[in-house]
């Protein structure tokens, strides 16, 4: 049940708990002291496999033949040159030194393998939810440590908490990075319509905002603003809509707008609501 | 020296040396030569299995109970809806696997995950039989929440919150998959899936106040989507192999609903307030047909090729009724604004594409990839019902539209390696899509308020190019350079061949729009370097500015226009270094500059450029305590100061936001089977935009227990 209760009440954080310096504190101090014991245990770090070494792609095709032929077609295969200095890129850029399960004739899995058969291992970063190091997203961050960020912002698709991954809408191993788009028969947006039906119409009137793309919109990786949005104001119309000052006034769609701004985005309160498409209104107001 | 002061001596020395590796993590790399760390383990080779668990013992099986939960002040809505996770005790299998051979060829599989509270379930049951089939069970159900608070008004010191807790939104599906897969002859695969949305999420389509403080000026009242969707879908796909060509034909069914009702809250906080509930309904049945080609001509030839068929059917419902509650029937009142009623109608779509792709290597080192596609689409759409204003009579209205679009598209990409560690790129993208739109009717005015349906009919060409280029170059083993660039233009030109509004200030779009430019330039660059053995640096620094251009038509007698400029610098870095053997530190950066300016802002101060700046950093540390024991220390801080409070304009926006996050995990091994963690988090947040009332300060406690067998 939705509780209407509009008091204003604010709900401000409490302060920084004190306790909180004088724990940190102590656990460094254990941690000091407990760090001098002897140990036969390090660090290993993904993916450097103590043993496991870089042999290049093409030791690859051996076993794996149908996606390494098609790899050559992949976005991801720009990674691949010629030369020593190139032989951990393709394959291995994902996937870590493949020594050891090459070895193995496949028994010992990569470094990063994508599949089950291993327990998470424990949980880097700082948010609740975080990526795993056996997490495809990990492994993507790697190069992609821009987008790391934008998973990082308040507003999100939860990659982060394991919900979706990286491969619902990137295709790493052929064709281009994008599942569809491009030349491929997949159009664009349907990797955003197979979870978001609703936006999909047709609608009798439609906004032609969404023959440039879902990404016109909205920030699919993540965004400072609410529902992943580009812009929070009406910046977010106006880029396109914005189309001439006359006598100081705003005029938009041949009308006067210059004091409805004043009362909130263009989306809100009956004005434009329907900005996905519209059954009944030509000027989508819902 | 007695054996006990030799043992002292050896700890004494030992201590020293670890003050000197801690106080070294700041100032300078320590081999793990110089640690406590025997050679011999740091140099043993471990299975990345055996890793994992830290022993040398593997177990293929595992199963993991975890529990924990969340204590603290603050707005738990916001909390949820930002970390994505229940706001209280939460617990159950966090994982878990189990698999094992049948026979010599046929493999069992199950895995699951079940956490009550965070509605977080998750049960694959496979069985697989080498050059036979699989058959597949798989159940996946998730939440994500949203905290549905509505704008916060400077002016009042007014905030809207819906509800205590965040609305929470399941998504779950089910499917079974089974599989034909031998290894000649024709290999079949057959999956049905259910899926399902079923919950409320908050929405920024929000309802309003009346205006305060002596302008136009208003707050928002919050309001939120009740999200009931389902479908069914139907796949079969067979391939094969002839000689040197993989065919493939696949069969798509999908049969669902979406029911999805919009509900506001109409002057929050007053005497008298209005709800308003907007469903938008439709049932649908989709069908698709497709197939694809694959042969390899020669060893350097692929020709691959696809076709496709879609046709979709939709049947409209839906209503926006006022009321003193939500759900409410429709009842005449003369404070009720626009609405309607009884909306019934449909729509169809027919989608035909086509594609052709060559894979082309005329030399070892050059890579030739010519790529056509043709999509042809038509839709037709009707609706009708009952439309309402205030206690006037409700009137009929209709509304219809037809659509098509002929889209060729190409694509020539190219590589080349001939340069020993280098590999060079570029593609060439264009776009050219042929299409009419025609809509009529529409809502229409009551009691002489409100504005005519529309007539309207458009002709659009659009020709879309992109060019990209980039360079990669591997000066030696551990340095990469990349660099990118890539310009985008979009022409979008419409000739309206209709049009019935006149140019009396009042009147539709996009009759008075006769073309529009989209332009981007876009600048990367990335350096990976492995500085050290135990020291590694990734930055990524872009640039990318945007301008849409507008030409409004003859008709509105407007000269074109500038509509926006957008620009961005993007800088990310990346620092992951081991200090010593039994120390991991990683760093990451992210630096964001991003505004959007449209000439809005010199008009009126309601509109101020949008700026998404924010800058955020991550940190995370791994330490062996012991030969059973580890450390995870982790920071989050994000930071966004784009919020600027000009609520004597107009409502204010803009983000302005900063976070803290901090966790730190023990873990014990108990023994090769069992480990045990601990983990304790502290999470806190201040928002600008929502004047303080989205804040927080939450704990997390949380452990488990994974058993391997």
């Amino acid at each position: 049940m939705i509780n209407c209760n509009f008091r204003n009440r604010a709900r401000r954080a409490p302060a920084w708990p004190r306790w909180l310096a004088l724990v940190a504190v102590a656990i460094a101090l254990l941690v000091l002291v407990i760090s001098c014991a002897m140990v036969s245990r390090s660090v290993v770090v993904l993916p450097d496999v103590p043993g496991a070494k870089y042999i290049g792609s093409s030791e690859c095709e051996q076993c794996h033949e149908q996606i390494y032929k098609g790899f050559a077609t992949a976005d991801h295969a720009r990674l691949i040159a010629q030369g020593t200095n190139a032989l951990s890129a393709g394959c291995e850029s994902c996937h870590g030194p493949c020594s050891l399960h090459s070895d193995s004739g496949g028994d010992v899995l990569p470094p990063y393998s994508f599949t089950s058969g291993r327990p998470k291992s424990d949980s880097f970063g700082a948010r609740v939810a975080v990526a795993s190091p056996r997490a495809t997203e990990t492994v993507c961050f790697q190069c992609h440590a821009e987008v790391r960020g934008q998973f990082g912002l308040p507003n999100h698709h939860p990659v982060t908490e394991e919900k979706l991954s990286c491969s619902d809408c990137h295709s790493p191993h052929t064709g281009s990075i994008y599942i569809g788009g491009g030349t491929s028969l997949l159009s664009r947006d349907e990797s955003c319509f197979r979870c978001h039906p609703a936006q999909r119409g047709p609608f009798v009137f439609q906004h032609e905002a969404m023959h440039e793309g879902c990404v016109t919109c909205h920030a699919p990786h993540g965004s400072v603003n609410a529902k992943l949005l580009t812009e929070r104001n009406a910046n977010l119309c106006l880029k396109c809509h914005f189309q001439q000052v006359s006598d100081g006034r705003l005029l938009i769609g041949g009308s006067d707008h210059t004091l409805r701004v004043q009362q909130g985005s263009c989306w809100t309160a009956g004005c434009h609501e329907a900005v996905h498409g519209s059954r009944v209104s030509p000027s989508l107001r819902f | 020296m007695t054996p006990l002061n030799s043992t002292c001596y050896f700890q004494v020395h030992k201590m020293r040396r670890c003050w000197v590796v801690l106080l070294g993590l700041a100032a300078s790399t320590v081999s793990a030569a110089e640690t406590n760390a025997p050679p011999a383990a740091v140099a043993a080779p471990l299975t990345p299995q055996q890793m994992f668990e830290g022993g040398t013992n593997s177990y293929n099986n595992w199963i993991e109970f975890s529990s924990g939960g969340f204590f603290g002040g603050g707005n738990r809505a916001s909390f949820q809806q930002q970390h994505q996770t229940s706001g209280g005790v939460f617990g159950g299998i966090e994982g878990s696997h189990f698999g094992t051979n049948l026979d010599k060829t046929t493999t069992l599989s199950l895995d699951v995950r079940a956490i009550a509270e965070l509605d977080d379930y998750q049960v694959k049951l496979g069985v697989e039989r080498e050059k036979l089939g699989y058959l597949r069970l798989s159940y996946r159900e998730f939440r994500t929440w949203s905290d549905g608070d509505g704008g916060f008004f400077p002016p009042t010191g007014m905030n809207y919150p819906l509800s205590k807790d965040a609305f929470g939104l399941d998504r779950g599906a089910f499917s079974l998959e089974a599989g034909l897969t031998p290894e000649k002859g024709i290999k079949a695969e057959f999956k049905y899936t259910h899926t399902f949305r079923e919950g409320q999420e908050g929405s920024t389509i929000w309802g309003d106040t009346h205006p305060a403080g002596g302008t136009l000026v208003r707050g928002l009242g919050p309001s939120l989507e009740d999200i009931h969707e389902r479908a069914d879908s139907f796949q079969l796909d067979l391939s094969d192999h002839v000689k040197s060509t993989e065919l493939g034909l696949g069969l798509h069914f999908e049969t669902g609903k979406v029911a999805d009702t919009l509900k506001i809250t109409q002057f929050p906080g007053e005497l008298i307030q209005q709800k308003i509930t907007d469903q938008q309904g439709a049932t649908y049945d989709g069908f698709n047909v497709h197939s694809f080609t694959e042969t390899w001509l020669r060893t350097n030839l692929l020709l691959s090729s696809g076709f496709s068929y879609s046709h979709l059917d939709n049947t409209f419902f839906g209503s926006r009724i006022y009321g003193s509650d939500f759900d409410a029937g429709y009842t005449p009142n003369a404070q009720f604004g626009f609405g309607y009623y009884n909306l019934s109608g449909s729509s169809r779509l027919n989608e035909y594409v086509m594609d052709l792709n060559l894979l082309y290597k005329p030399a070892p080192n050059f890579t030739f990839i010519p790529s056509v596609r043709l999509q042809k689409d038509y839709s037709d759409e009707s609706a009708s019902g009952m439309e309402t204003l205030g206690a006037s009579l409700p009137v009929a209205f209709a509304a219809n539209g037809d659509a098509g679009d002929l889209d060729v598209r190409g694509r020539l990409d190219f590589a080349y390696r001939g340069f020993t560690n280098w590999v060079l790129h570029a593609r060439v993208d264009l776009t050219e899509v042929d299409g009419n739109l025609d809509q009529y009717g529409g809502l229409i005015p009551i009691a002489g308020i409100g504005i005519p349906g529309v007539q309207s009919g458009i002709e659009e060409r659009n020709f879309i190019q992109q060019y990209t280029a980039g360079a990669r170059w591997y000066p030696s083993r551990h340095v990469t350079l990349d660099a990118g660039f890539y310009y985008k233009n979009d022409i979008y030109h419409y000739d309206n061949t209709l049009e019935n509004t006149i140019n009396d200030g009042v009147l539709g779009y996009p009759g008075y729009l006769e073309e529009q430019k989209f332009a981007t330039y876009d600048g990367n660059l990335r350096l990976t370097w492995r500085l050290l053995p135990n020291l590694s640096l990734s930055s990524r620094y872009e640039y990318q500015w945007s301008t849409i251009h507008t030409a409004p038509d003859a008709l509105a007698g407007l000269p074109d226009v500038e509509s926006s400029t957008m620009q961005s610098h993007i800088l990310a870095q990346d620092v992951n270094w081991t200090p010593w053997s039994r120390l991991c530190l990683q760093t990451g950066f992210n630096y964001v500059l991003s505004d959007t300016a449209t000439p809005a802002s010199d008009v009126t101060q309601a509109i101020l450029d949008a700026r998404n700046n924010y800058w955020s950093v991550n940190f995370s540390s791994g330490l062996v305590l012991d030969n059973k024991t580890d450390l995870n220390v982790s920071y989050y801080y994000y930071q966004a100061d784009d919020y600027y409070n000009n609520s004597l304009e107009g409502v204010p926006f803009g983000a302005g936001g900063q976070e803290h996050s901090i966790t730190a995990t023990i873990t014990r091994r108990l023994s090769d089977r069992i480990r045990v963690s601990l983990k304790y988090g502290y999470f806190r947040y201040s928002d600008a935009a929502s004047g303080g009332n989205a804040d927080y300060g939450v704990n997390l406690v949380f452990a488990t227990l994974r058993y391997r067998f």
